[in-house]
């Protein structure tokens, strides 16, 4: 199956000559279908240009993206996408519905049960005759959704989607998105500052700093193997000792980096050395940490 | 895919209301309320300059509403919501991931030119009714020495010059909008290029030099009394170029149209 987005080479400059700003490099990558890809990096990073290179809002200086395994990125590959870029795009002039009935014309899409089921998809029925102009930045956020998912996307491509959410908002989003990918079999493409959130939803990441690629993989397989046992125990003197070089002290504890099948073992030497143990949690690594550590800092 | 766009801009022109009414609607009305006071006031209070009423030249002056820049300005600001708006309302990035570049400047085109004949339309109506009112006031009308198939034929010319003519203005407001991304500025550098267009060419006027056929008010006005002498008016001084200021006004129609177009095409929408 082709990718649902393909890059090789991709790079985007502005301005010419000793001027010339790079906001993108050589950005070569892979977005499997199927599942939520995260893509992430600080500001400035050049997840937002990527996107817009991938909806064919600007032109790439050098290399190539195909989008659902087309070269040619038009409106025919188009209408198989939906995007939310940035700050919700809306009329302010029109009410919710006439959005979705004016995006529906552009799509060619004549399905009024359609409109009416995704504004309550996205929890704006009670605000459907209300314009565009006097809604939150939450319920500007999900009618900017609502717009990307009319068309029945293969693909949805989500820039911030939480970005003025409360938490309840957030929560659903995050269910929505789970549900888009496990029931309908779309594919998203998020970017987000939120780490935690990534970390809670989507599937594989890639890391940007300075237009480039910096790291990219499964989420379980960067979060695994770096996590630690925290450890409150005490003497803490005598605990230092039988952990050695693996432990280092945590606020009122100490995390001893080892493999997690090696836990009960350390457990018991501890007890054995005369150790009382109050508590022994396995702390996985967060995506935080592994950004700022593929960062180098930098986010 | 244009027609679709096309529903699109036209369900956008519907729904927004206030702009549309002062883009499209304001001139037939301020047509009609204009003539209708000043039927008032001259056979109430100052006395008929001329004993009879000409409905008929009345309504083809109506076509000719949008000949000076001033009374453009509304078209000027209804075209710049067409093409403008998506810049200011950053939307752009929402409407071309459903609809390719040509085909949706197309459509905002083709809206225009819909909503623009409709309001020009309506000003000959407005002047036709002033005209009828004039009639029923003075008691007496004067009708062209033609039949009524020459009637209907100047009045399509007196609508192609007027219709011609603010088109070339849209194609401008579309070129100043793509290249400044800024609705306001479609506005106001119109507005005044048109003003300094019509100061330039006072010359023009007098029907010596086709050059000035270049200015695209001379072209339509040289259209525009094509026209009236079709209806049996009387001779002007620009009148024997009509086809070549009509060739004109489509030409600087194409010109601009295609550069807009162009520049859109390959535009970087990073920030609209």
């Amino acid at each position: 199956m082709t990718a649902a987005l393909e890059t090789s080479g991709l790079g985007k400059s502005y301005g010419r000559g000793a001027r010339a700003v790079s906001a993108l490099g050589a950005l070569d990558l892979s977005i499997p279908r199927g599942m939520v890809y995260g893509v992430l990096g600080p500001n400035g990073a050049g997840k937002s240009t990527l996107l817009r290179l991938a909806l064919g809002l600007i032109r790439p200086s050098r290399g190539s993206v195909r989008l659902l395994g087309e070269n040619r990125i038009d409106a025919r590959v188009l209408r198989r996408v939906g995007a939310m870029i940035e700050a919700p795009a809306l009329y302010p002039f029109l009410t919710a519905r006439e959005t979705m009935q004016a995006f529906a014309r552009y799509s060619g899409l004549k399905d009024p049960a359609r409109e009416q089921a995704v504004l309550d998809r996205v929890g704006l029925t009670a605000a459907a005759d209300r314009r565009a102009k006097t809604f939150s930045m939450g319920m500007r956020q999900r009618l900017a959704l609502g717009a990307a998912l009319l068309t029945r996307p293969e693909l949805l491509i989500l820039d911030e989607p939480t970005n003025g959410l409360d938490p309840a908002g957030i929560h659903e989003m995050r269910t929505l998105i789970r549900d888009l990918v496990d029931k309908e079999g779309v594919t998203i493409i998020l970017s987000s500052h939120l780490l935690d959130e990534v970390q809670k939803v989507c599937d594989r990441v890639a890391f940007i700093n300075r237009g480039n690629l910096v790291s990219e993989g499964k989420v379980s397989d960067l979060v695994a193997g770096q996590g630690g046992l925290f450890l409150r125990a005490s003497p803490m003197a005598k605990a230092m000792a039988v952990l050695g070089a693996r432990g280092r002290v945590e606020g009122d504890g100490m995390v001893a980096e080892i493999a997690e099948a090696d836990a009960p073992a350390l457990i018991r030497d501890l007890v054995a050395a005369g150790v009382d143990v109050y508590e022994a949690r396995w702390m996985t690594q967060s995506l935080e940490r592994v950004f700022m550590s593929a960062m180098g800092g930098a986010a | 895919m244009i027609i679709e766009a096309l529903r699109a801009e036209l369900y956008k022109l519907s729904r927004n209301r206030w702009s549309t009414f002062w883009a499209f609607g304001f001139m037939p009305l301020f047509a009609l309320g204009i003539g209708v006071i000043e039927q008032i006031v001259f056979h109430a209070y100052m006395g008929d300059i001329l004993p009879f009423a000409s409905p008929l030249q009345d309504s083809l002056g109506g076509l000719a509403t949008f000949s000076a820049s001033i009374f453009q300005l509304c078209g000027i600001a209804g075209a710049a919501i067409i093409f403008g708006g998506e810049y200011r309302w950053e939307t752009w990035r929402a409407a071309l991931t459903r609809v390719d570049r040509a085909p949706i400047m197309a459509a905002k085109m083709l809206a225009f030119a819909l909503a623009i004949s409709a309001s020009l339309a309506l000003c000959g109506v407005a002047r036709l009714i002033v005209g009828f009112i004039d009639m029923g006031l003075t008691g007496f009308a004067t009708w062209p020495p033609v039949d009524a198939g020459t009637i209907v034929l100047a009045h399509l010319i007196g609508f192609a010059a007027s219709f011609l003519q603010i088109m070339v203005t849209a194609a401008f407001v579309m070129l100043v909008c793509v290249v400044s991304r800024a609705m306001t500025a479609g506005i106001v550098a119109t507005l005044l290029t048109l003003v300094a267009c019509e100061i330039a060419s006072l010359r023009g006027n007098f029907g010596d030099d086709p050059t000035w056929l270049l200015f695209p008010n001379i072209s339509g006005e040289a259209v525009r009394q094509s026209a009236n002498i079709t209806m049996g008016g009387r001779d002007g001084l620009l009148a024997h170029f009509a086809p070549l200021g009509a060739a004109a006004l489509v030409l600087w129609f194409i010109l601009l149209f295609g550069a807009a177009l162009a520049l859109f095409m390959r535009q970087d929408l990073s920030k609209e």
